[in-house]
């Protein structure tokens, strides 16, 4: 017996239901967006305005008069490159470490290793922040960097043992007995194995850091304050007249369109990444 | 290249054990060597901090000053604060609000997606999981602007339904309302990436004989699909409970916990403790006892996320 073809009721209430999902979790980013090539003359009426004429004050604006947004989303770029490099670095060796020489003893100090990243950020903050401004560490990205990257280490070592798991003994023992040294052998035939792992753990650590806004508004000082913080500093600006609705949704897109871009590119290794793991927030 | 010779392995028992020990040994000192970034990484930056901040939690650490013993006053300073109990209450309201919407909404969209048949499925995933990706600053930003009660989009939208206007972030009850729907709005991602994978593995043909018997959508859902997803599903809740009783910042953006102390979380409690009234201490204080609700209530995923990566596979 054939699975008999939805009726036209069905089609139609499905294609309902998907524009419904897609209105509630994309029609906020679609309105911020839209906003942002608005006049603030039209972003402030109570009507919405549909058609209007696009413009880039907004973005002129935000280039002119906002340098401090600029250099902060510089930071950024610091503080999410320097994480995730150190991520890498510091997992890579571990993950190899568990998957591969561990003896069983080893393994409870993973226990440390998951229950430290279930800390709340924000009670961390308590104590590192009298640290951090005692070693005066608060003006640069080092503190973000060592932070970001401490929360995210855990994650990244699961994940890459994961990867590691899967890669065959048989071709490392092939390659030593070719005469290969044990750190020839990971770099020509593991590494590349395990790379969808590398950029899922890249992917994680990206988003946490460019995204964060707890750690950098309370741990960062004005030389190291990121994207997020500088936002919802012209935010707290509207009421003085500083700056307006249109700016702060043309820095909102600038701050969002890299990161979108970013997981745009990179689904798929994320859904695979995210099945394999299932420990990632 | 080493030719390994036929006797080489008849040496003595003792010998061998030697040998095998001094293998063991150089192999101990190698995994000691290649996990110490990570432990170094993780002591300097969250444990030796948090030990130090229980230190503090018995003193009266104010920023600047230097600390001094008094027992256990901090603790019973915040037991007996009427607005610690109100932050306790709040929390559960928005861990409770907010958990059991996005498990509910999330669960039905993955099922939803799972099942969709589209050239442009990937696109319409891509738009679901978008606001992941939304930063809590730039989604204060945005949900500020949708429910400012003058030129907000959604009381605009309530008006032309027939309804009245609402004060969604500064009405005593709305606010609460309100900042669900935002913890909602960015947490369904990451529901739908918990369980649409899990539920894609599931053997379609298992649905189709179901079909085949007549069975109806319900039917379908409360025999097959629950069964094999409740796992996934049970892990991905205590995960969002976990995640949710630790809000801070996009609650923070939109109310800093008002009116009226109606949204102030726990974490925001913390927070005006320590960096409005700069009383570390007593911060440190709520800090640890916000640290062991978090650890009672993670137990079982630190138990189910080693037993994953360390434990089951070593077994097979």
């Amino acid at each position: 017996m054939a699975v008999r073809a939805p009726s036209i009721a069905r089609r139609v209430g499905s294609a309902l239901l998907l524009f419904l999902i897609i209105f509630w979790s994309f029609a906020p980013i679609a309105i911020a967006l839209v906003s942002s090539f608005k006049h603030p003359r039209d972003i402030f009426t109570y009507v919405p305005t549909v058609v209007f004429e696009p413009t880039l004050a907004n973005y002129a604006a935000l280039l002119d008069e906002w340098s401090s947004f600029w250099s902060a989303m510089g930071n950024s770029v610091i503080v999410t490159a320097g994480a995730a490099a150190m991520v890498v670095l510091v997992s890579l060796p571990a993950a190899y470490a568990y998957s591969r020489m561990a003896r069983p003893a080893f393994a409870l100090s993973a226990l440390f290793l998951i229950a430290v990243r279930m800390f709340p950020p924000i009670i961390v903050t308590i104590p590192l922040f009298p640290l951090l401004t005692r070693m005066g560490l608060t003006d640069t990205p080092i503190a973000l960097i060592f932070v970001y990257a401490a929360f995210m280490v855990s994650i990244s070592v699961l994940l890459l043992k994961n990867f590691l798991d899967a890669v065959p003994h048989e071709l490392d023992e092939a390659a030593t007995l070719d005469g290969a040294t044990r750190i020839q052998t990971f770099v020509r035939i593991t590494l590349p194995q395990i790379a969808p792992g590398i950029a899922a753990s890249i992917i994680f650590v990206t988003l946490f850091a460019w995204n964060d806004f707890t750690f950098a508004f309370i741990l960062a000082g004005t030389g190291s304050k990121t994207g997020p913080v500088i936002i919802t500093e012209m935010m707290g600006a509207v009421g003085e007249g500083a700056s307006n609705w249109g700016i702060i949704f043309a820095a909102s897109m600038a701050q969002l369109a890299p990161i979108l871009l970013f997981v745009w590119l990179i689904q798929k290794p994320l859904l695979r990444g995210f099945s394999a793991s299932k420990t990632g927030d | 290249m080493a030719v390994i010779q036929p006797g080489a392995h008849r040496t003595n028992p003792a010998e061998r054990a030697k040998r095998y020990r001094q293998k063991i040994r150089s192999n101990d000192r190698w995994t000691l060597l290649l996990l110490s970034p990570v432990f170094t990484v993780l002591i300097l930056v969250i444990f030796l901090p948090e030990v130090w901040a229980l230190w503090i939690s018995f003193t009266n650490y104010r920023l600047g000053d230097s600390p001094r013993f008094i027992g256990t006053s901090n603790f019973e300073y915040f037991l007996t604060d009427p607005d610690f109990w109100n932050a306790l209450w709040v929390n559960v309201k928005f861990v409770i609000g907010a958990v059991t919407i996005q498990m509910l909404v999330g669960l039905g969209i993955a099922l939803y997606l799972a099942r969709l048949k589209s050239r442009l499925k990937f696109l319409w995933i891509a738009l679901v999981l978008a606001p992941m990706a939304v930063s809590p600053a730039v989604s204060s930003v945005i949900w500020k602007y949708l429910f400012d009660a003058n030129i907000g989009p959604v009381n605009w939208l309530i008006e032309q339904m027939g309804f009245e206007r609402v004060q969604w972030l500064t009405g005593l009850h709305w606010a609460m309302v309100s900042v669900i729907i935002v913890e909602v709005w960015m947490a369904i991602p990451h529901v739908v990436l918990f369980l649409y994978p899990a539920r894609i593995t599931f053997p379609e043909d298992l649905y189709e004989a179901a079909e085949i018997d007549g069975a109806t959508p319900w039917q379908r859902f409360r025999h097959i699909t629950m069964p094999l997803l409740k796992p996934a599903f049970l892990l991905c809740l205590v995960f969002r409970v976990i995640i949710t009783i630790r809000a801070f910042g996009v609650v923070w953006l939109l109310t800093k916990g008002g009116p009226n102390k109606s949204t102030e979380l726990l974490a925001i409690y913390m927070f005006k403790e320590g960096f409005e009234n700069w009383r570390f201490g007593s911060a440190a204080a709520i800090a640890w006892a916000m640290l062991i609700i978090t650890m009672l209530l993670s137990s079982y995923m630190i138990y189910q996320m080693y037993q994953n990566a360390f434990v089951r596979q070593r077994r097979v």
